[in-house]
């Protein structure tokens, strides 16, 4: 046998054992970050399944942003029930771009925003630095495209399953007692429901947790519609503790305007691939 | 040679890695078993502290009950007669609203009703539900045909309509959520029947939807509405009972109404 063929597999053979065995020490992967392979739509309930057009690579927060993590970026936490391990809450459009610029230059990535706070009448001109390293909200179309399964899809309402009480924490289920019935704020109160520690439920078909149910998370784009125009609403996906499960599916469009703060209303991070 | 096969094993190695960094979905399931909490309508179903909100059907109508604080019951003793029948009585309550109707609204349902008992504290005797405009607002609606003090607040848009051989205000309001959507902001769209001594005990009331939200399509700024996919009722809400309101009952009312 040749040198270099010896070398050849022994270099293979370290590299596939160190990657494989302890699959969660990946040198390319951020920590607690999953990789999403791009590629069409495969999830049938998407509204973009069957057009033609390809997510790119990324990778994307398993889990929806922590207090412990905001609070190791930012001054204050707003959280309206507070916990560690809790999704951070009460935030803004804004906020969250603005823990993504401070997180990246903490860790030495290029900021993905440039926010300019002089120019515009809703808050700070927002220009986007679409081939920075940094940290940065998801797309709808990416986030649609991960909490639908990727290239994993099984094609499921909600994000990893069908039954939403099995990877989504709901109004129905935070509180003391499972409630039943129309949905009512009141019990909910009643039932002290509120927001839970992220990743308990079951994660879909990539791994990502929470993507159904526990905070709404922000977007980034505006949302505009035919009747809603640029400026006022940002795009938000998921659903949260407190909506009713129609809100929650995968396909639904959610958005709020862009500087309000919500107890149901958080974000989960991504960066690009490259 | 040996430098090209150095980069194709990184080239590799780097495949390797990407490839191995996604989690089996298989092994990380935590599924947690929930018990599911079920109601069935008896005859008599008391209101209690703990457990404020129920649903189900009786007589074929989807029907719902919410208290805060005080005492309510919700009674279909009337049912096996008039499948729409029911009555609610309750005192001291800081918010009572329940009714019977239908889990999923129409814009184009006739609701044809009789009160035969409505006494005490009220806020608002007539129909309510939710739908969404096109807009994507969200919408909370209320046909006020009885009231006793000030009703549902709203700023009046000025734009009186009659409907039924009813005349009636229309009146929107911005809330604050939560709502079904989660918190965020919702509208409120009232009707407001202008003379609610009009409806009489025991006599055949209709409210025609139909004409109630063309009008609030017209109005309201909000474009039609369009989504219609949640409860529509008719009953009964009283709440924050003023004590300047006060006539004679206390905090304490009672309907007994029949719908079809």
């Amino acid at each position: 046998m040749k040198k270099s063929t010896v070398y050849f597999l022994f270099i293979s053979t370290l590299l596939l054992n160190s990657s494989c065995a302890e699959k969660k020490v990946e040198p390319l992967t951020p920590a607690n970050f999953i990789f999403v392979e791009g590629g069409m739509m495969k999830n049938k309930n998407s509204q973009l399944y069957g057009i033609k057009g390809k997510v790119l690579d990324f990778y994307m927060g398993k889990y929806e942003i922590t207090q412990k993590e905001w609070n190791e970026i930012m001054p204050k936490n707003p959280s309206n029930t507070i916990g560690d391990s809790l999704p951070v809450e009460m935030v803004t459009w804004y906020d969250c771009i603005r823990y993504c610029n401070k997180r990246s230059k903490k860790e030495g990535l290029i900021p993905y925003y440039d926010i300019d706070t002089t120019k515009d009448t809703l808050e700070g001109d927002i220009r986007i630095n679409r081939k920075a390293s940094g940290y940065r909200l998801p797309t709808e179309v990416e986030w649609e495209y991960a909490a639908g399964g990727g290239q994993l899809s099984k094609s499921f309402t909600y994000s990893g399953s069908d039954v939403i009480d099995s990877v989504a924490w709901t109004w129905k289920n935070t509180g003391d007692t499972i409630l039943s019935g129309n949905w009512n704020y009141r019990s909910m109160q009643h039932n002290h429901c509120s927001t839970k520690p992220v990743g308990l439920k079951k994660p879909n078909e990539l791994g990502f947790y929470d993507m159904t149910g526990n905070v709404m998370e922000w977007c980034e784009e505006w949302h505009v519609t035919e009747h809603i125009s640029k400026g006022t609403y940002r795009t938000q996906r998921g659903g949260g503790w407190i909506n009713i499960d129609d809100y929650a599916k995968v396909a639904h469009r959610g958005y709020n305007e862009a500087k309000r703060k919500a107890m149901d209303q958080g974000f989960r991070i991504c960066r690009n691939k490259d | 040679m040996m430098k090209k096969l150095k980069m194709f094993t990184f080239l590799l190695g780097g495949i390797l890695l990407v490839n191995c960094s996604t989690e089996d979905p298989d092994t990380a399931s935590n599924l947690e078993e929930l018990d599911v909490l079920k109601f069935s309508a008896t005859q008599a179903f008391f209101v209690g502290d703990n457990r404020t909100d129920a649903t189900t059907l009786n007589g074929g109508y989807w029907w719902t009950i919410y208290k805060e604080g005080g005492w309510g019951k919700l009674n279909f003793s009337g049912a096996q007669t008039y499948p729409g029948n029911f009555e609610i009585e309750y005192k001291n309550n800081q918010d009572i609203v329940g009714g019977k109707g239908w889990e999923y609204g129409q814009w184009n349902r006739v609701i044809n009703y009789n009160i035969g008992t409505l006494e005490g504290s009220y806020k608002f005797v007539g129909a309510y539900g939710w739908a969404k405009a096109t807009s994507g607002e969200l919408i909370e609606y209320y046909i006020v045909d009885k009231k006793k003090g000030n009703g549902i607040p709203g700023v009046n848009k000025n734009q009186d309509f009659t409907v039924n051989n009813k005349n009636y205000r229309f009146l929107v309001q911005d809330r604050d959520g939560p709502s079904v959507e989660g918190d965020k902001k919702f509208k409120q769209f009232i009707s407001e029947n202008k003379n609610p001594n009009s409806i009489a005990l025991n006599v055949d009331q209709r409210i025609s939807f139909q004409k109630h939200a063309e009008h609030w399509g017209t109005y309201g700024n909000e474009g039609s509405l369009n989504n219609w996919g949640w409860y529509q009722v008719f009953g009964i809400e009283s709440f924050n009972y003023n004590a300047s309101q006060n006539d004679g009952n206390g905090n304490w009312g009672k309907i007994n109404a029949t719908i079809w």
